[in-house]
């Protein structure tokens, strides 16, 4: 048994190595945490999290049927929108509701576009919005009290083309994922966004969309966005006018990088082969002194 | 000397642009490229399009070019809707053209690009101005398509809404025609397409606005002449 050990430690050896860098490489699943500040942002909405926004003074604009004389409009336009004013109200989002929210600064005006192909696109109080709806909500910084929560495929900003308002001004992400054999997430890779960035977060391909989970509050002229999505194998796209889109990702190199088992691993290593080499030397010495003298 | 650089580049534009047997004669003007990244146009109306069936021999454009344009200066415009391609082809239409669909081949460098846009991907149209102007009434034009379908019925109208909630195109008699908005992820060189019923078309030409709605707001109002492809020649 003392001899078998001995022949094959470096096998043995190579083999736990060689497994043990497997798991360390392998691609695991990791997650973004994302944090910015924007002006608009896309989402469809998904997901069971409950998407109850408590809002205590907006006017909703339901467009008007055809033919429908005109009327009187504060926020919209009155040929085409009916409106209506709300207090203390609760605003709901059927799942897969399109929706488009975009912050005004200098008017500090708040608008939500809300479109669903299948059926109702808001719930007012519980009440299904047939067709799409917007809803302003004028000083949103007092009519909405703290953070109003999101789930679903997020789109931060849009690309600055003529028009557009709902760009990102700054933001910074996080790549986060749990070391193996532990629990806790640790940081796997971070970076900043630049003005104007467009950021969703995608599968393996860029048609799959990866479920978001974030908050938004509306604070110094800007909304103050945050995210994290479901752990998965997944990337973020970054598309940025005037250069092709760019998807970041965990590597294996970040993966073993920020990884704490790997320097547990190579200690236990460093022992394990000093023993054995020990255990070699001092098996050696001892058989040395057991031989009979030897006679000249 | 003047007369040779004249000579010459008009055996040059032989070379480049063979004479090829139709109605249209290349003027010589054409631009093309294929981006890395998306170049964004600033019209409203990126193409109006047909369905018909695939074409054996991509990549060729399929116009109409009505009688009314015969000896006039067109352009033929394409758009990819993640606006990395664009391309712009200048005709001369013959003096004697009757008017109809035309099926063309294009020079390009990009034959492999081009081949494989069917469908809503590549928006096109034919204006009849000069490439260098934006204006010109609109006529539809496909790619890699045989003539339209005897029982196609409409007109796929891409639109560059400029980021607005909603698009509508109103016709001349009040009728309005609700767009639809294009998948969220792809929206660069157009982002609505509205289904234009030819019935709706009034011959030879009818003007259609088109009302963009965003936050609520009706904005600027836009209007574009758009060719009538004549049912009897459509549906041959």
């Amino acid at each position: 048994m003392k001899r078998l050990i001995l022949k094959y430690r470096w096998v043995v050896l190579v083999g736990f190595v060689a497994i043990l860098l497997a798991l360390l490489i392998w691609p695991r699943a990791h997650s973004f945490v994302v944090n910015t500040r924007i002006s608009g942002f896309a989402l469809v909405t998904k997901g069971q999290l409950a998407q109850e926004w408590p809002i205590s003074e907006a006017v909703l604009c339901t467009r008007k049927e055809a033919g429908a004389s005109a009327s009187e409009g504060t926020y919209c336009d009155g040929r085409r929108f009916d409106e209506e004013s709300l207090t203390q109200t609760l605003v709901g989002f059927p799942s897969g509701t399109e929706l488009q929210v975009t912050y005004d600064a200098t008017q500090d005006l708040l608008f939500l576009f809300a479109r669903n192909a299948e059926g109702a696109s808001l719930r007012i109080d519980g009440d299904a919005i047939k067709g799409s709806a917007t809803l302003i909500v004028p000083k949103p910084t007092a009519s909405i009290a703290g953070a109003l929560p999101l789930s679903g495929w997020l789109t931060i900003g849009e690309l600055p083309v003529g028009g557009e308002a709902r760009l990102l001004s700054e933001g910074k992400f996080q790549i986060r994922g749990s070391p193996v054999f532990q629990a806790n997430a640790v940081t796997l890779k971070e970076g900043t966004f630049f003005p104007g960035d467009k950021i969703s977060v995608v599968g393996k391909s860029d048609k799959e969309r990866v479920e978001a989970i974030g908050h938004f509050v509306i604070d110094d002229r800007r909304i103050e966005l945050q995210f994290l999505t479901e752990p998965a194998h997944s990337q973020m796209k970054i598309e940025r006018l005037g250069a092709a889109p760019s998807y970041i990702s965990a590597s294996w190199i970040d993966q073993l990088r920020n990884d704490p088992v790997l320097v547990l691993v190579s200690i236990i290593l460093a022992l394990i082969t000093t023993g054995l080499d020990l255990y070699q030397r001092a098996s050696e010495t001892f058989s040395t002194k057991r031989k009979p003298p030897q006679k000249d | 000397m003047r007369i040779a650089t004249a000579l010459s580049t008009t055996f040059l534009m032989q070379l480049v642009f063979p004479a090829f047997a139709g109605p249209l004669v290349p003027t010589g003007v054409a631009h093309e490229n294929l981006r890395d990244a998306a170049e964004i146009s600033g019209r409203v109306v990126a193409g109006v399009g047909f369905t018909g069936p695939p074409i054996s021999t991509p990549p060729v454009a399929t116009l109409y070019v009505p009688e009314a344009w015969a000896s006039e200066v067109i352009c033929l415009e394409a758009v990819s809707q993640d606006g990395r391609y664009q391309a712009q082809w200048e005709y001369e239409v013959e003096d004697d053209w009757a008017g109809g669909y035309v099926t063309s081949s294009v020079e390009t460098g990009y034959s492999t690009f081009l081949k494989e846009q069917t469908g809503d991907g590549l928006a096109s149209l034919v204006r009849n101005e000069s490439c260098s102007s934006a204006r010109g009434a609109i006529s539809p034009a496909t790619w890699n398509v045989e003539k339209p379908m005897a029982n196609d019925q409409t007109l796929n109208v891409q639109l560059n809404s400029f980021r607005s909630d909603e698009v509508i195109l109103i016709l001349p008699d009040g009728d309005e025609i609700e767009c639809t908005p294009v998948e969220e992820s792809y929206r660069i060189a157009f982002d609505f397409i509205c289904a234009l019923p030819l019935a709706s078309l009034k011959s030879p030409v009818t003007a259609i606005e088109v009302l963009r709605i965003k936050s609520g707001r009706v904005q600027p109002v836009d209007t574009f002449d758009l060719i009538a492809p004549e049912p009897q020649q459509a549906r041959p």
